[in-house]
């Protein structure tokens, strides 16, 4: 069995990433602007070699600046917020955790509410739910910090409180808001959007959650150790403070930086580990890359259906629920729970 | 090899799970630890490997303290085998044991060619090369502790510490793995310390034992000259009878249980 899914990850992996690829052209050309698929090829292609023109400036300018930062944003959180899960399944030894677990996410999202009703500036708003990102994971871990050092439940149990208390301050955010401008604008934030995906936010983008995905993909092996009981991680002579301090710190960015771009977005992080589990098993080293790359395809054709289904943009954390769940209930079914052999 | 001077350790003050505990073993020997349940043998042994503190006291591991000795070149020489319970995340059997090379493979690297060979020995050498690709959720409970012994042997190391390596074992599993840690004693000159709940295996392993009691009582020594009845009433308040039978090659001692003692010890 375990030998069936290793060799599998084999064409598995060049698999995802040519889809990826495909899909990434793909939804370059879909949208309310059409643009045919070779058209989206060449003016791709133009950005690095000298292609003669023959499509529009409008066409250029709807896949280059438009619909490209934002398709790349979308892989990127989907890569992120995935890998952030896996990485977090191994470091808690629990298949069930995902990247809400240390309270970072809400406390990033609380940050956004706080930025909305200060101010109208995108950065500043970004900016906070990055602040705040990393006063949730710094009020965890204080919290779960004992005379002995730090206990993986206790880091649970922490994070679980953070997460609760700044999911009431978001609460009370929208309760004092404004219902007329301020209220709305916080909801339709934190249900998650990438509409209006700049280069700007590109810059912010690739720097922090690629740095974060290449840490865990660096340590992927690793990850293998970590997921052991922990006497016996230790016992197998590595650095185990500096294992998880490097996951924190690369989940912890991940995931704030994503909320501020674009909202909580439940889900990614704890299902796609497991559909990934079910096609490659557990092993990490195969099972990092191929999180990463079904991550970045999930939420890309997510983001893909929430701007072009309907004319109205439809919110990002409710169509990958509401897509995924029954396309996982399925697969549920079907398999059995079976990738847990 | 390793030692421990006026050991004492305890989880809440002034109750002491052992106070002022010493013994020495040398090289290649074999140490089994004995006494009933809660008494510290599993506390003893997490002292030994460092995952507890002494309140006071040391560990010496070549006359060395035991927190002056770096944890990676600790552990390449000092391994640990763990009772095999149900693993979280099935890994295959040889991913399982690679994972004893970790300290010899950098943060961002994988495991090389060498590695990958010294995990394969090992899993032959356990004696379960059938299984290598198997994962380890789908292997039964002894085979398991098979793995977790290939991976505690993949580096070499000098020093096995197992904590009841053969509790959850049926008849036979128990067998293999006394005829597994004897040969590695045998072929890798190892000295061995094994937390164990059967006297019968300390007879049979042989060398020094550790007898730990209520009380902070205890009894260092040589095997036979520690394990006879009165031993094991004052230890596990049980009356038990001696069998003994010779072979060719020497004197087998075997000591059975034959009720609860009578009179408060």
């Amino acid at each position: 069995m375990a030998m069936e899914k290793k060799s599998r990850a084999r064409w598995v992996l060049p698999g995802l990433g040519v889809l990826l690829i495909f899909l990434m052209l793909a939804a370059a050309g879909v949208g309310r602007y059409m643009v045919p698929f070779d058209k989206v090829v060449s003016i791709l292609s133009s950005v690095i070699f000298n292609v003669e023109q023959h499509w529009t400036d409008v066409e250029q300018t709807v896949v280059l600046n438009i619909r490209m930062p934002r398709i790349i944003l979308a892989i990127l959180i989907g890569a992120g917020l995935s890998v952030s899960g896996v990485a977090l399944q191994a470091l808690f030894a629990n298949p069930l955790v995902s990247s809400h677990v240390l309270g970072v996410s809400y406390g990033a999202g609380f940050g956004a509410a706080i930025g909305i009703l200060l101010s109208e500036n995108h950065l500043f708003i970004q900016g906070m739910a990055i602040v705040f990102g990393m006063v949730a994971i710094a009020l965890t871990y204080s919290i779960s910090k004992t005379g002995k050092g730090t206990q993986l439940y206790m880091l649970v149990l922490a994070g679980v409180i953070v997460g609760a208390l700044f999911q009431a301050l978001i609460s009370l955010i929208q309760y004092v808001a404004d219902p007329e401008e301020k209220l709305p604008s916080i909801v339709y934030w934190l249900m998650g959007s990438l509409g209006g995906t700049s280069l700007k936010d590109l810059r912010l983008g690739i720097p922090l959650i690629g740095v974060g995905i290449l840490i865990i993909f660096a340590i992927r092996w690793h990850l293998n150790v970590l997921s052991l009981p922990e006497e016996e991680a230790r016992s197998m002579g590595v650095n185990l403070k500096l294992l998880r301090g490097l996951i924190i710190i690369a989940t912890t960015v991940i995931t704030a930086v994503a909320v501020s771009l674009s909202g909580i977005i439940g889900f990614v992080g704890l299902v796609i580990p497991h559909f990934a589990r079910m096609v490659v098993g557990h092993e990490h080293r195969v099972l990092v890359p191929v999180t990463i790359l079904m991550g970045g395809i999930y939420l890309l054709l997510i983001d893909t259906i929430a701007r072009s289904a309907t004319a109205a943009e439809i919110p990002l954390s409710i169509l990958t629920a509401i897509v995924g769940a029954p396309f996982f209930a399925v697969l549920l079914r079907r398999t059995g729970g079976g990738w847990h052999d | 090899m390793i030692s421990m001077h006026h050991g004492c350790f305890e989880y809440r003050q002034k109750e002491p799970i052992f106070s002022d505990l010493n013994f020495h073993l040398n090289k290649g020997e074999t140490l089994s630890i004995l006494g009933p349940n809660g008494v510290g043998k599993t506390t003893l042994v997490k002292c030994l490997l460092g995952f507890q503190r002494l309140k006071s006291g040391e560990v010496q591991f070549e006359g060395q303290p035991l927190e002056k000795i770096p944890l990676k070149q600790f552990f390449r020489r000092v391994s640990y085998v763990p009772q095999a319970r149900n693993v979280v995340f099935p890994y295959s059997v040889l991913d399982m044991v690679l994972l004893g090379r970790a300290s010899a493979i950098g943060l961002n690297a994988r495991p090389s060619k060498e590695d990958m060979d010294r995990a394969a020995a090992a899993v032959h050498r356990v004696g379960i090369a059938p299984l290598m690709h198997q994962s380890t959720r789908q292997i039964s409970g002894g085979q398991l502790q098979l793995v977790l012994i290939a991976r505690a042997i993949v580096n070499d190391p000098e020093v096995m510490i197992l904590d009841e390596p053969e509790s959850n074992l049926d008849m036979k599993n128990q067998l293999i793995i006394l005829d597994l840690m004897e040969q590695l004693r045998e072929e890798l000159g190892l000295t061995t310390i094994i937390n164990t709940h059967y006297p019968n295996h300390a007879l049979r392993l042989g060398g020094k034992a550790l007898l730990l009691g209520s009380g902070n009582r205890r009894d260092f020594g040589n095997t036979t000259d520690l394990i006879n009845h009165e031993t094991i009433r004052t230890y596990f308040h049980v009356d038990s009878q001696m069998v003994e039978w010779q072979d060719a090659a020497k004197t087998h001692q075997r000591i059975f249980p034959v009720g609860l003692a009578k009179e408060a010890v």
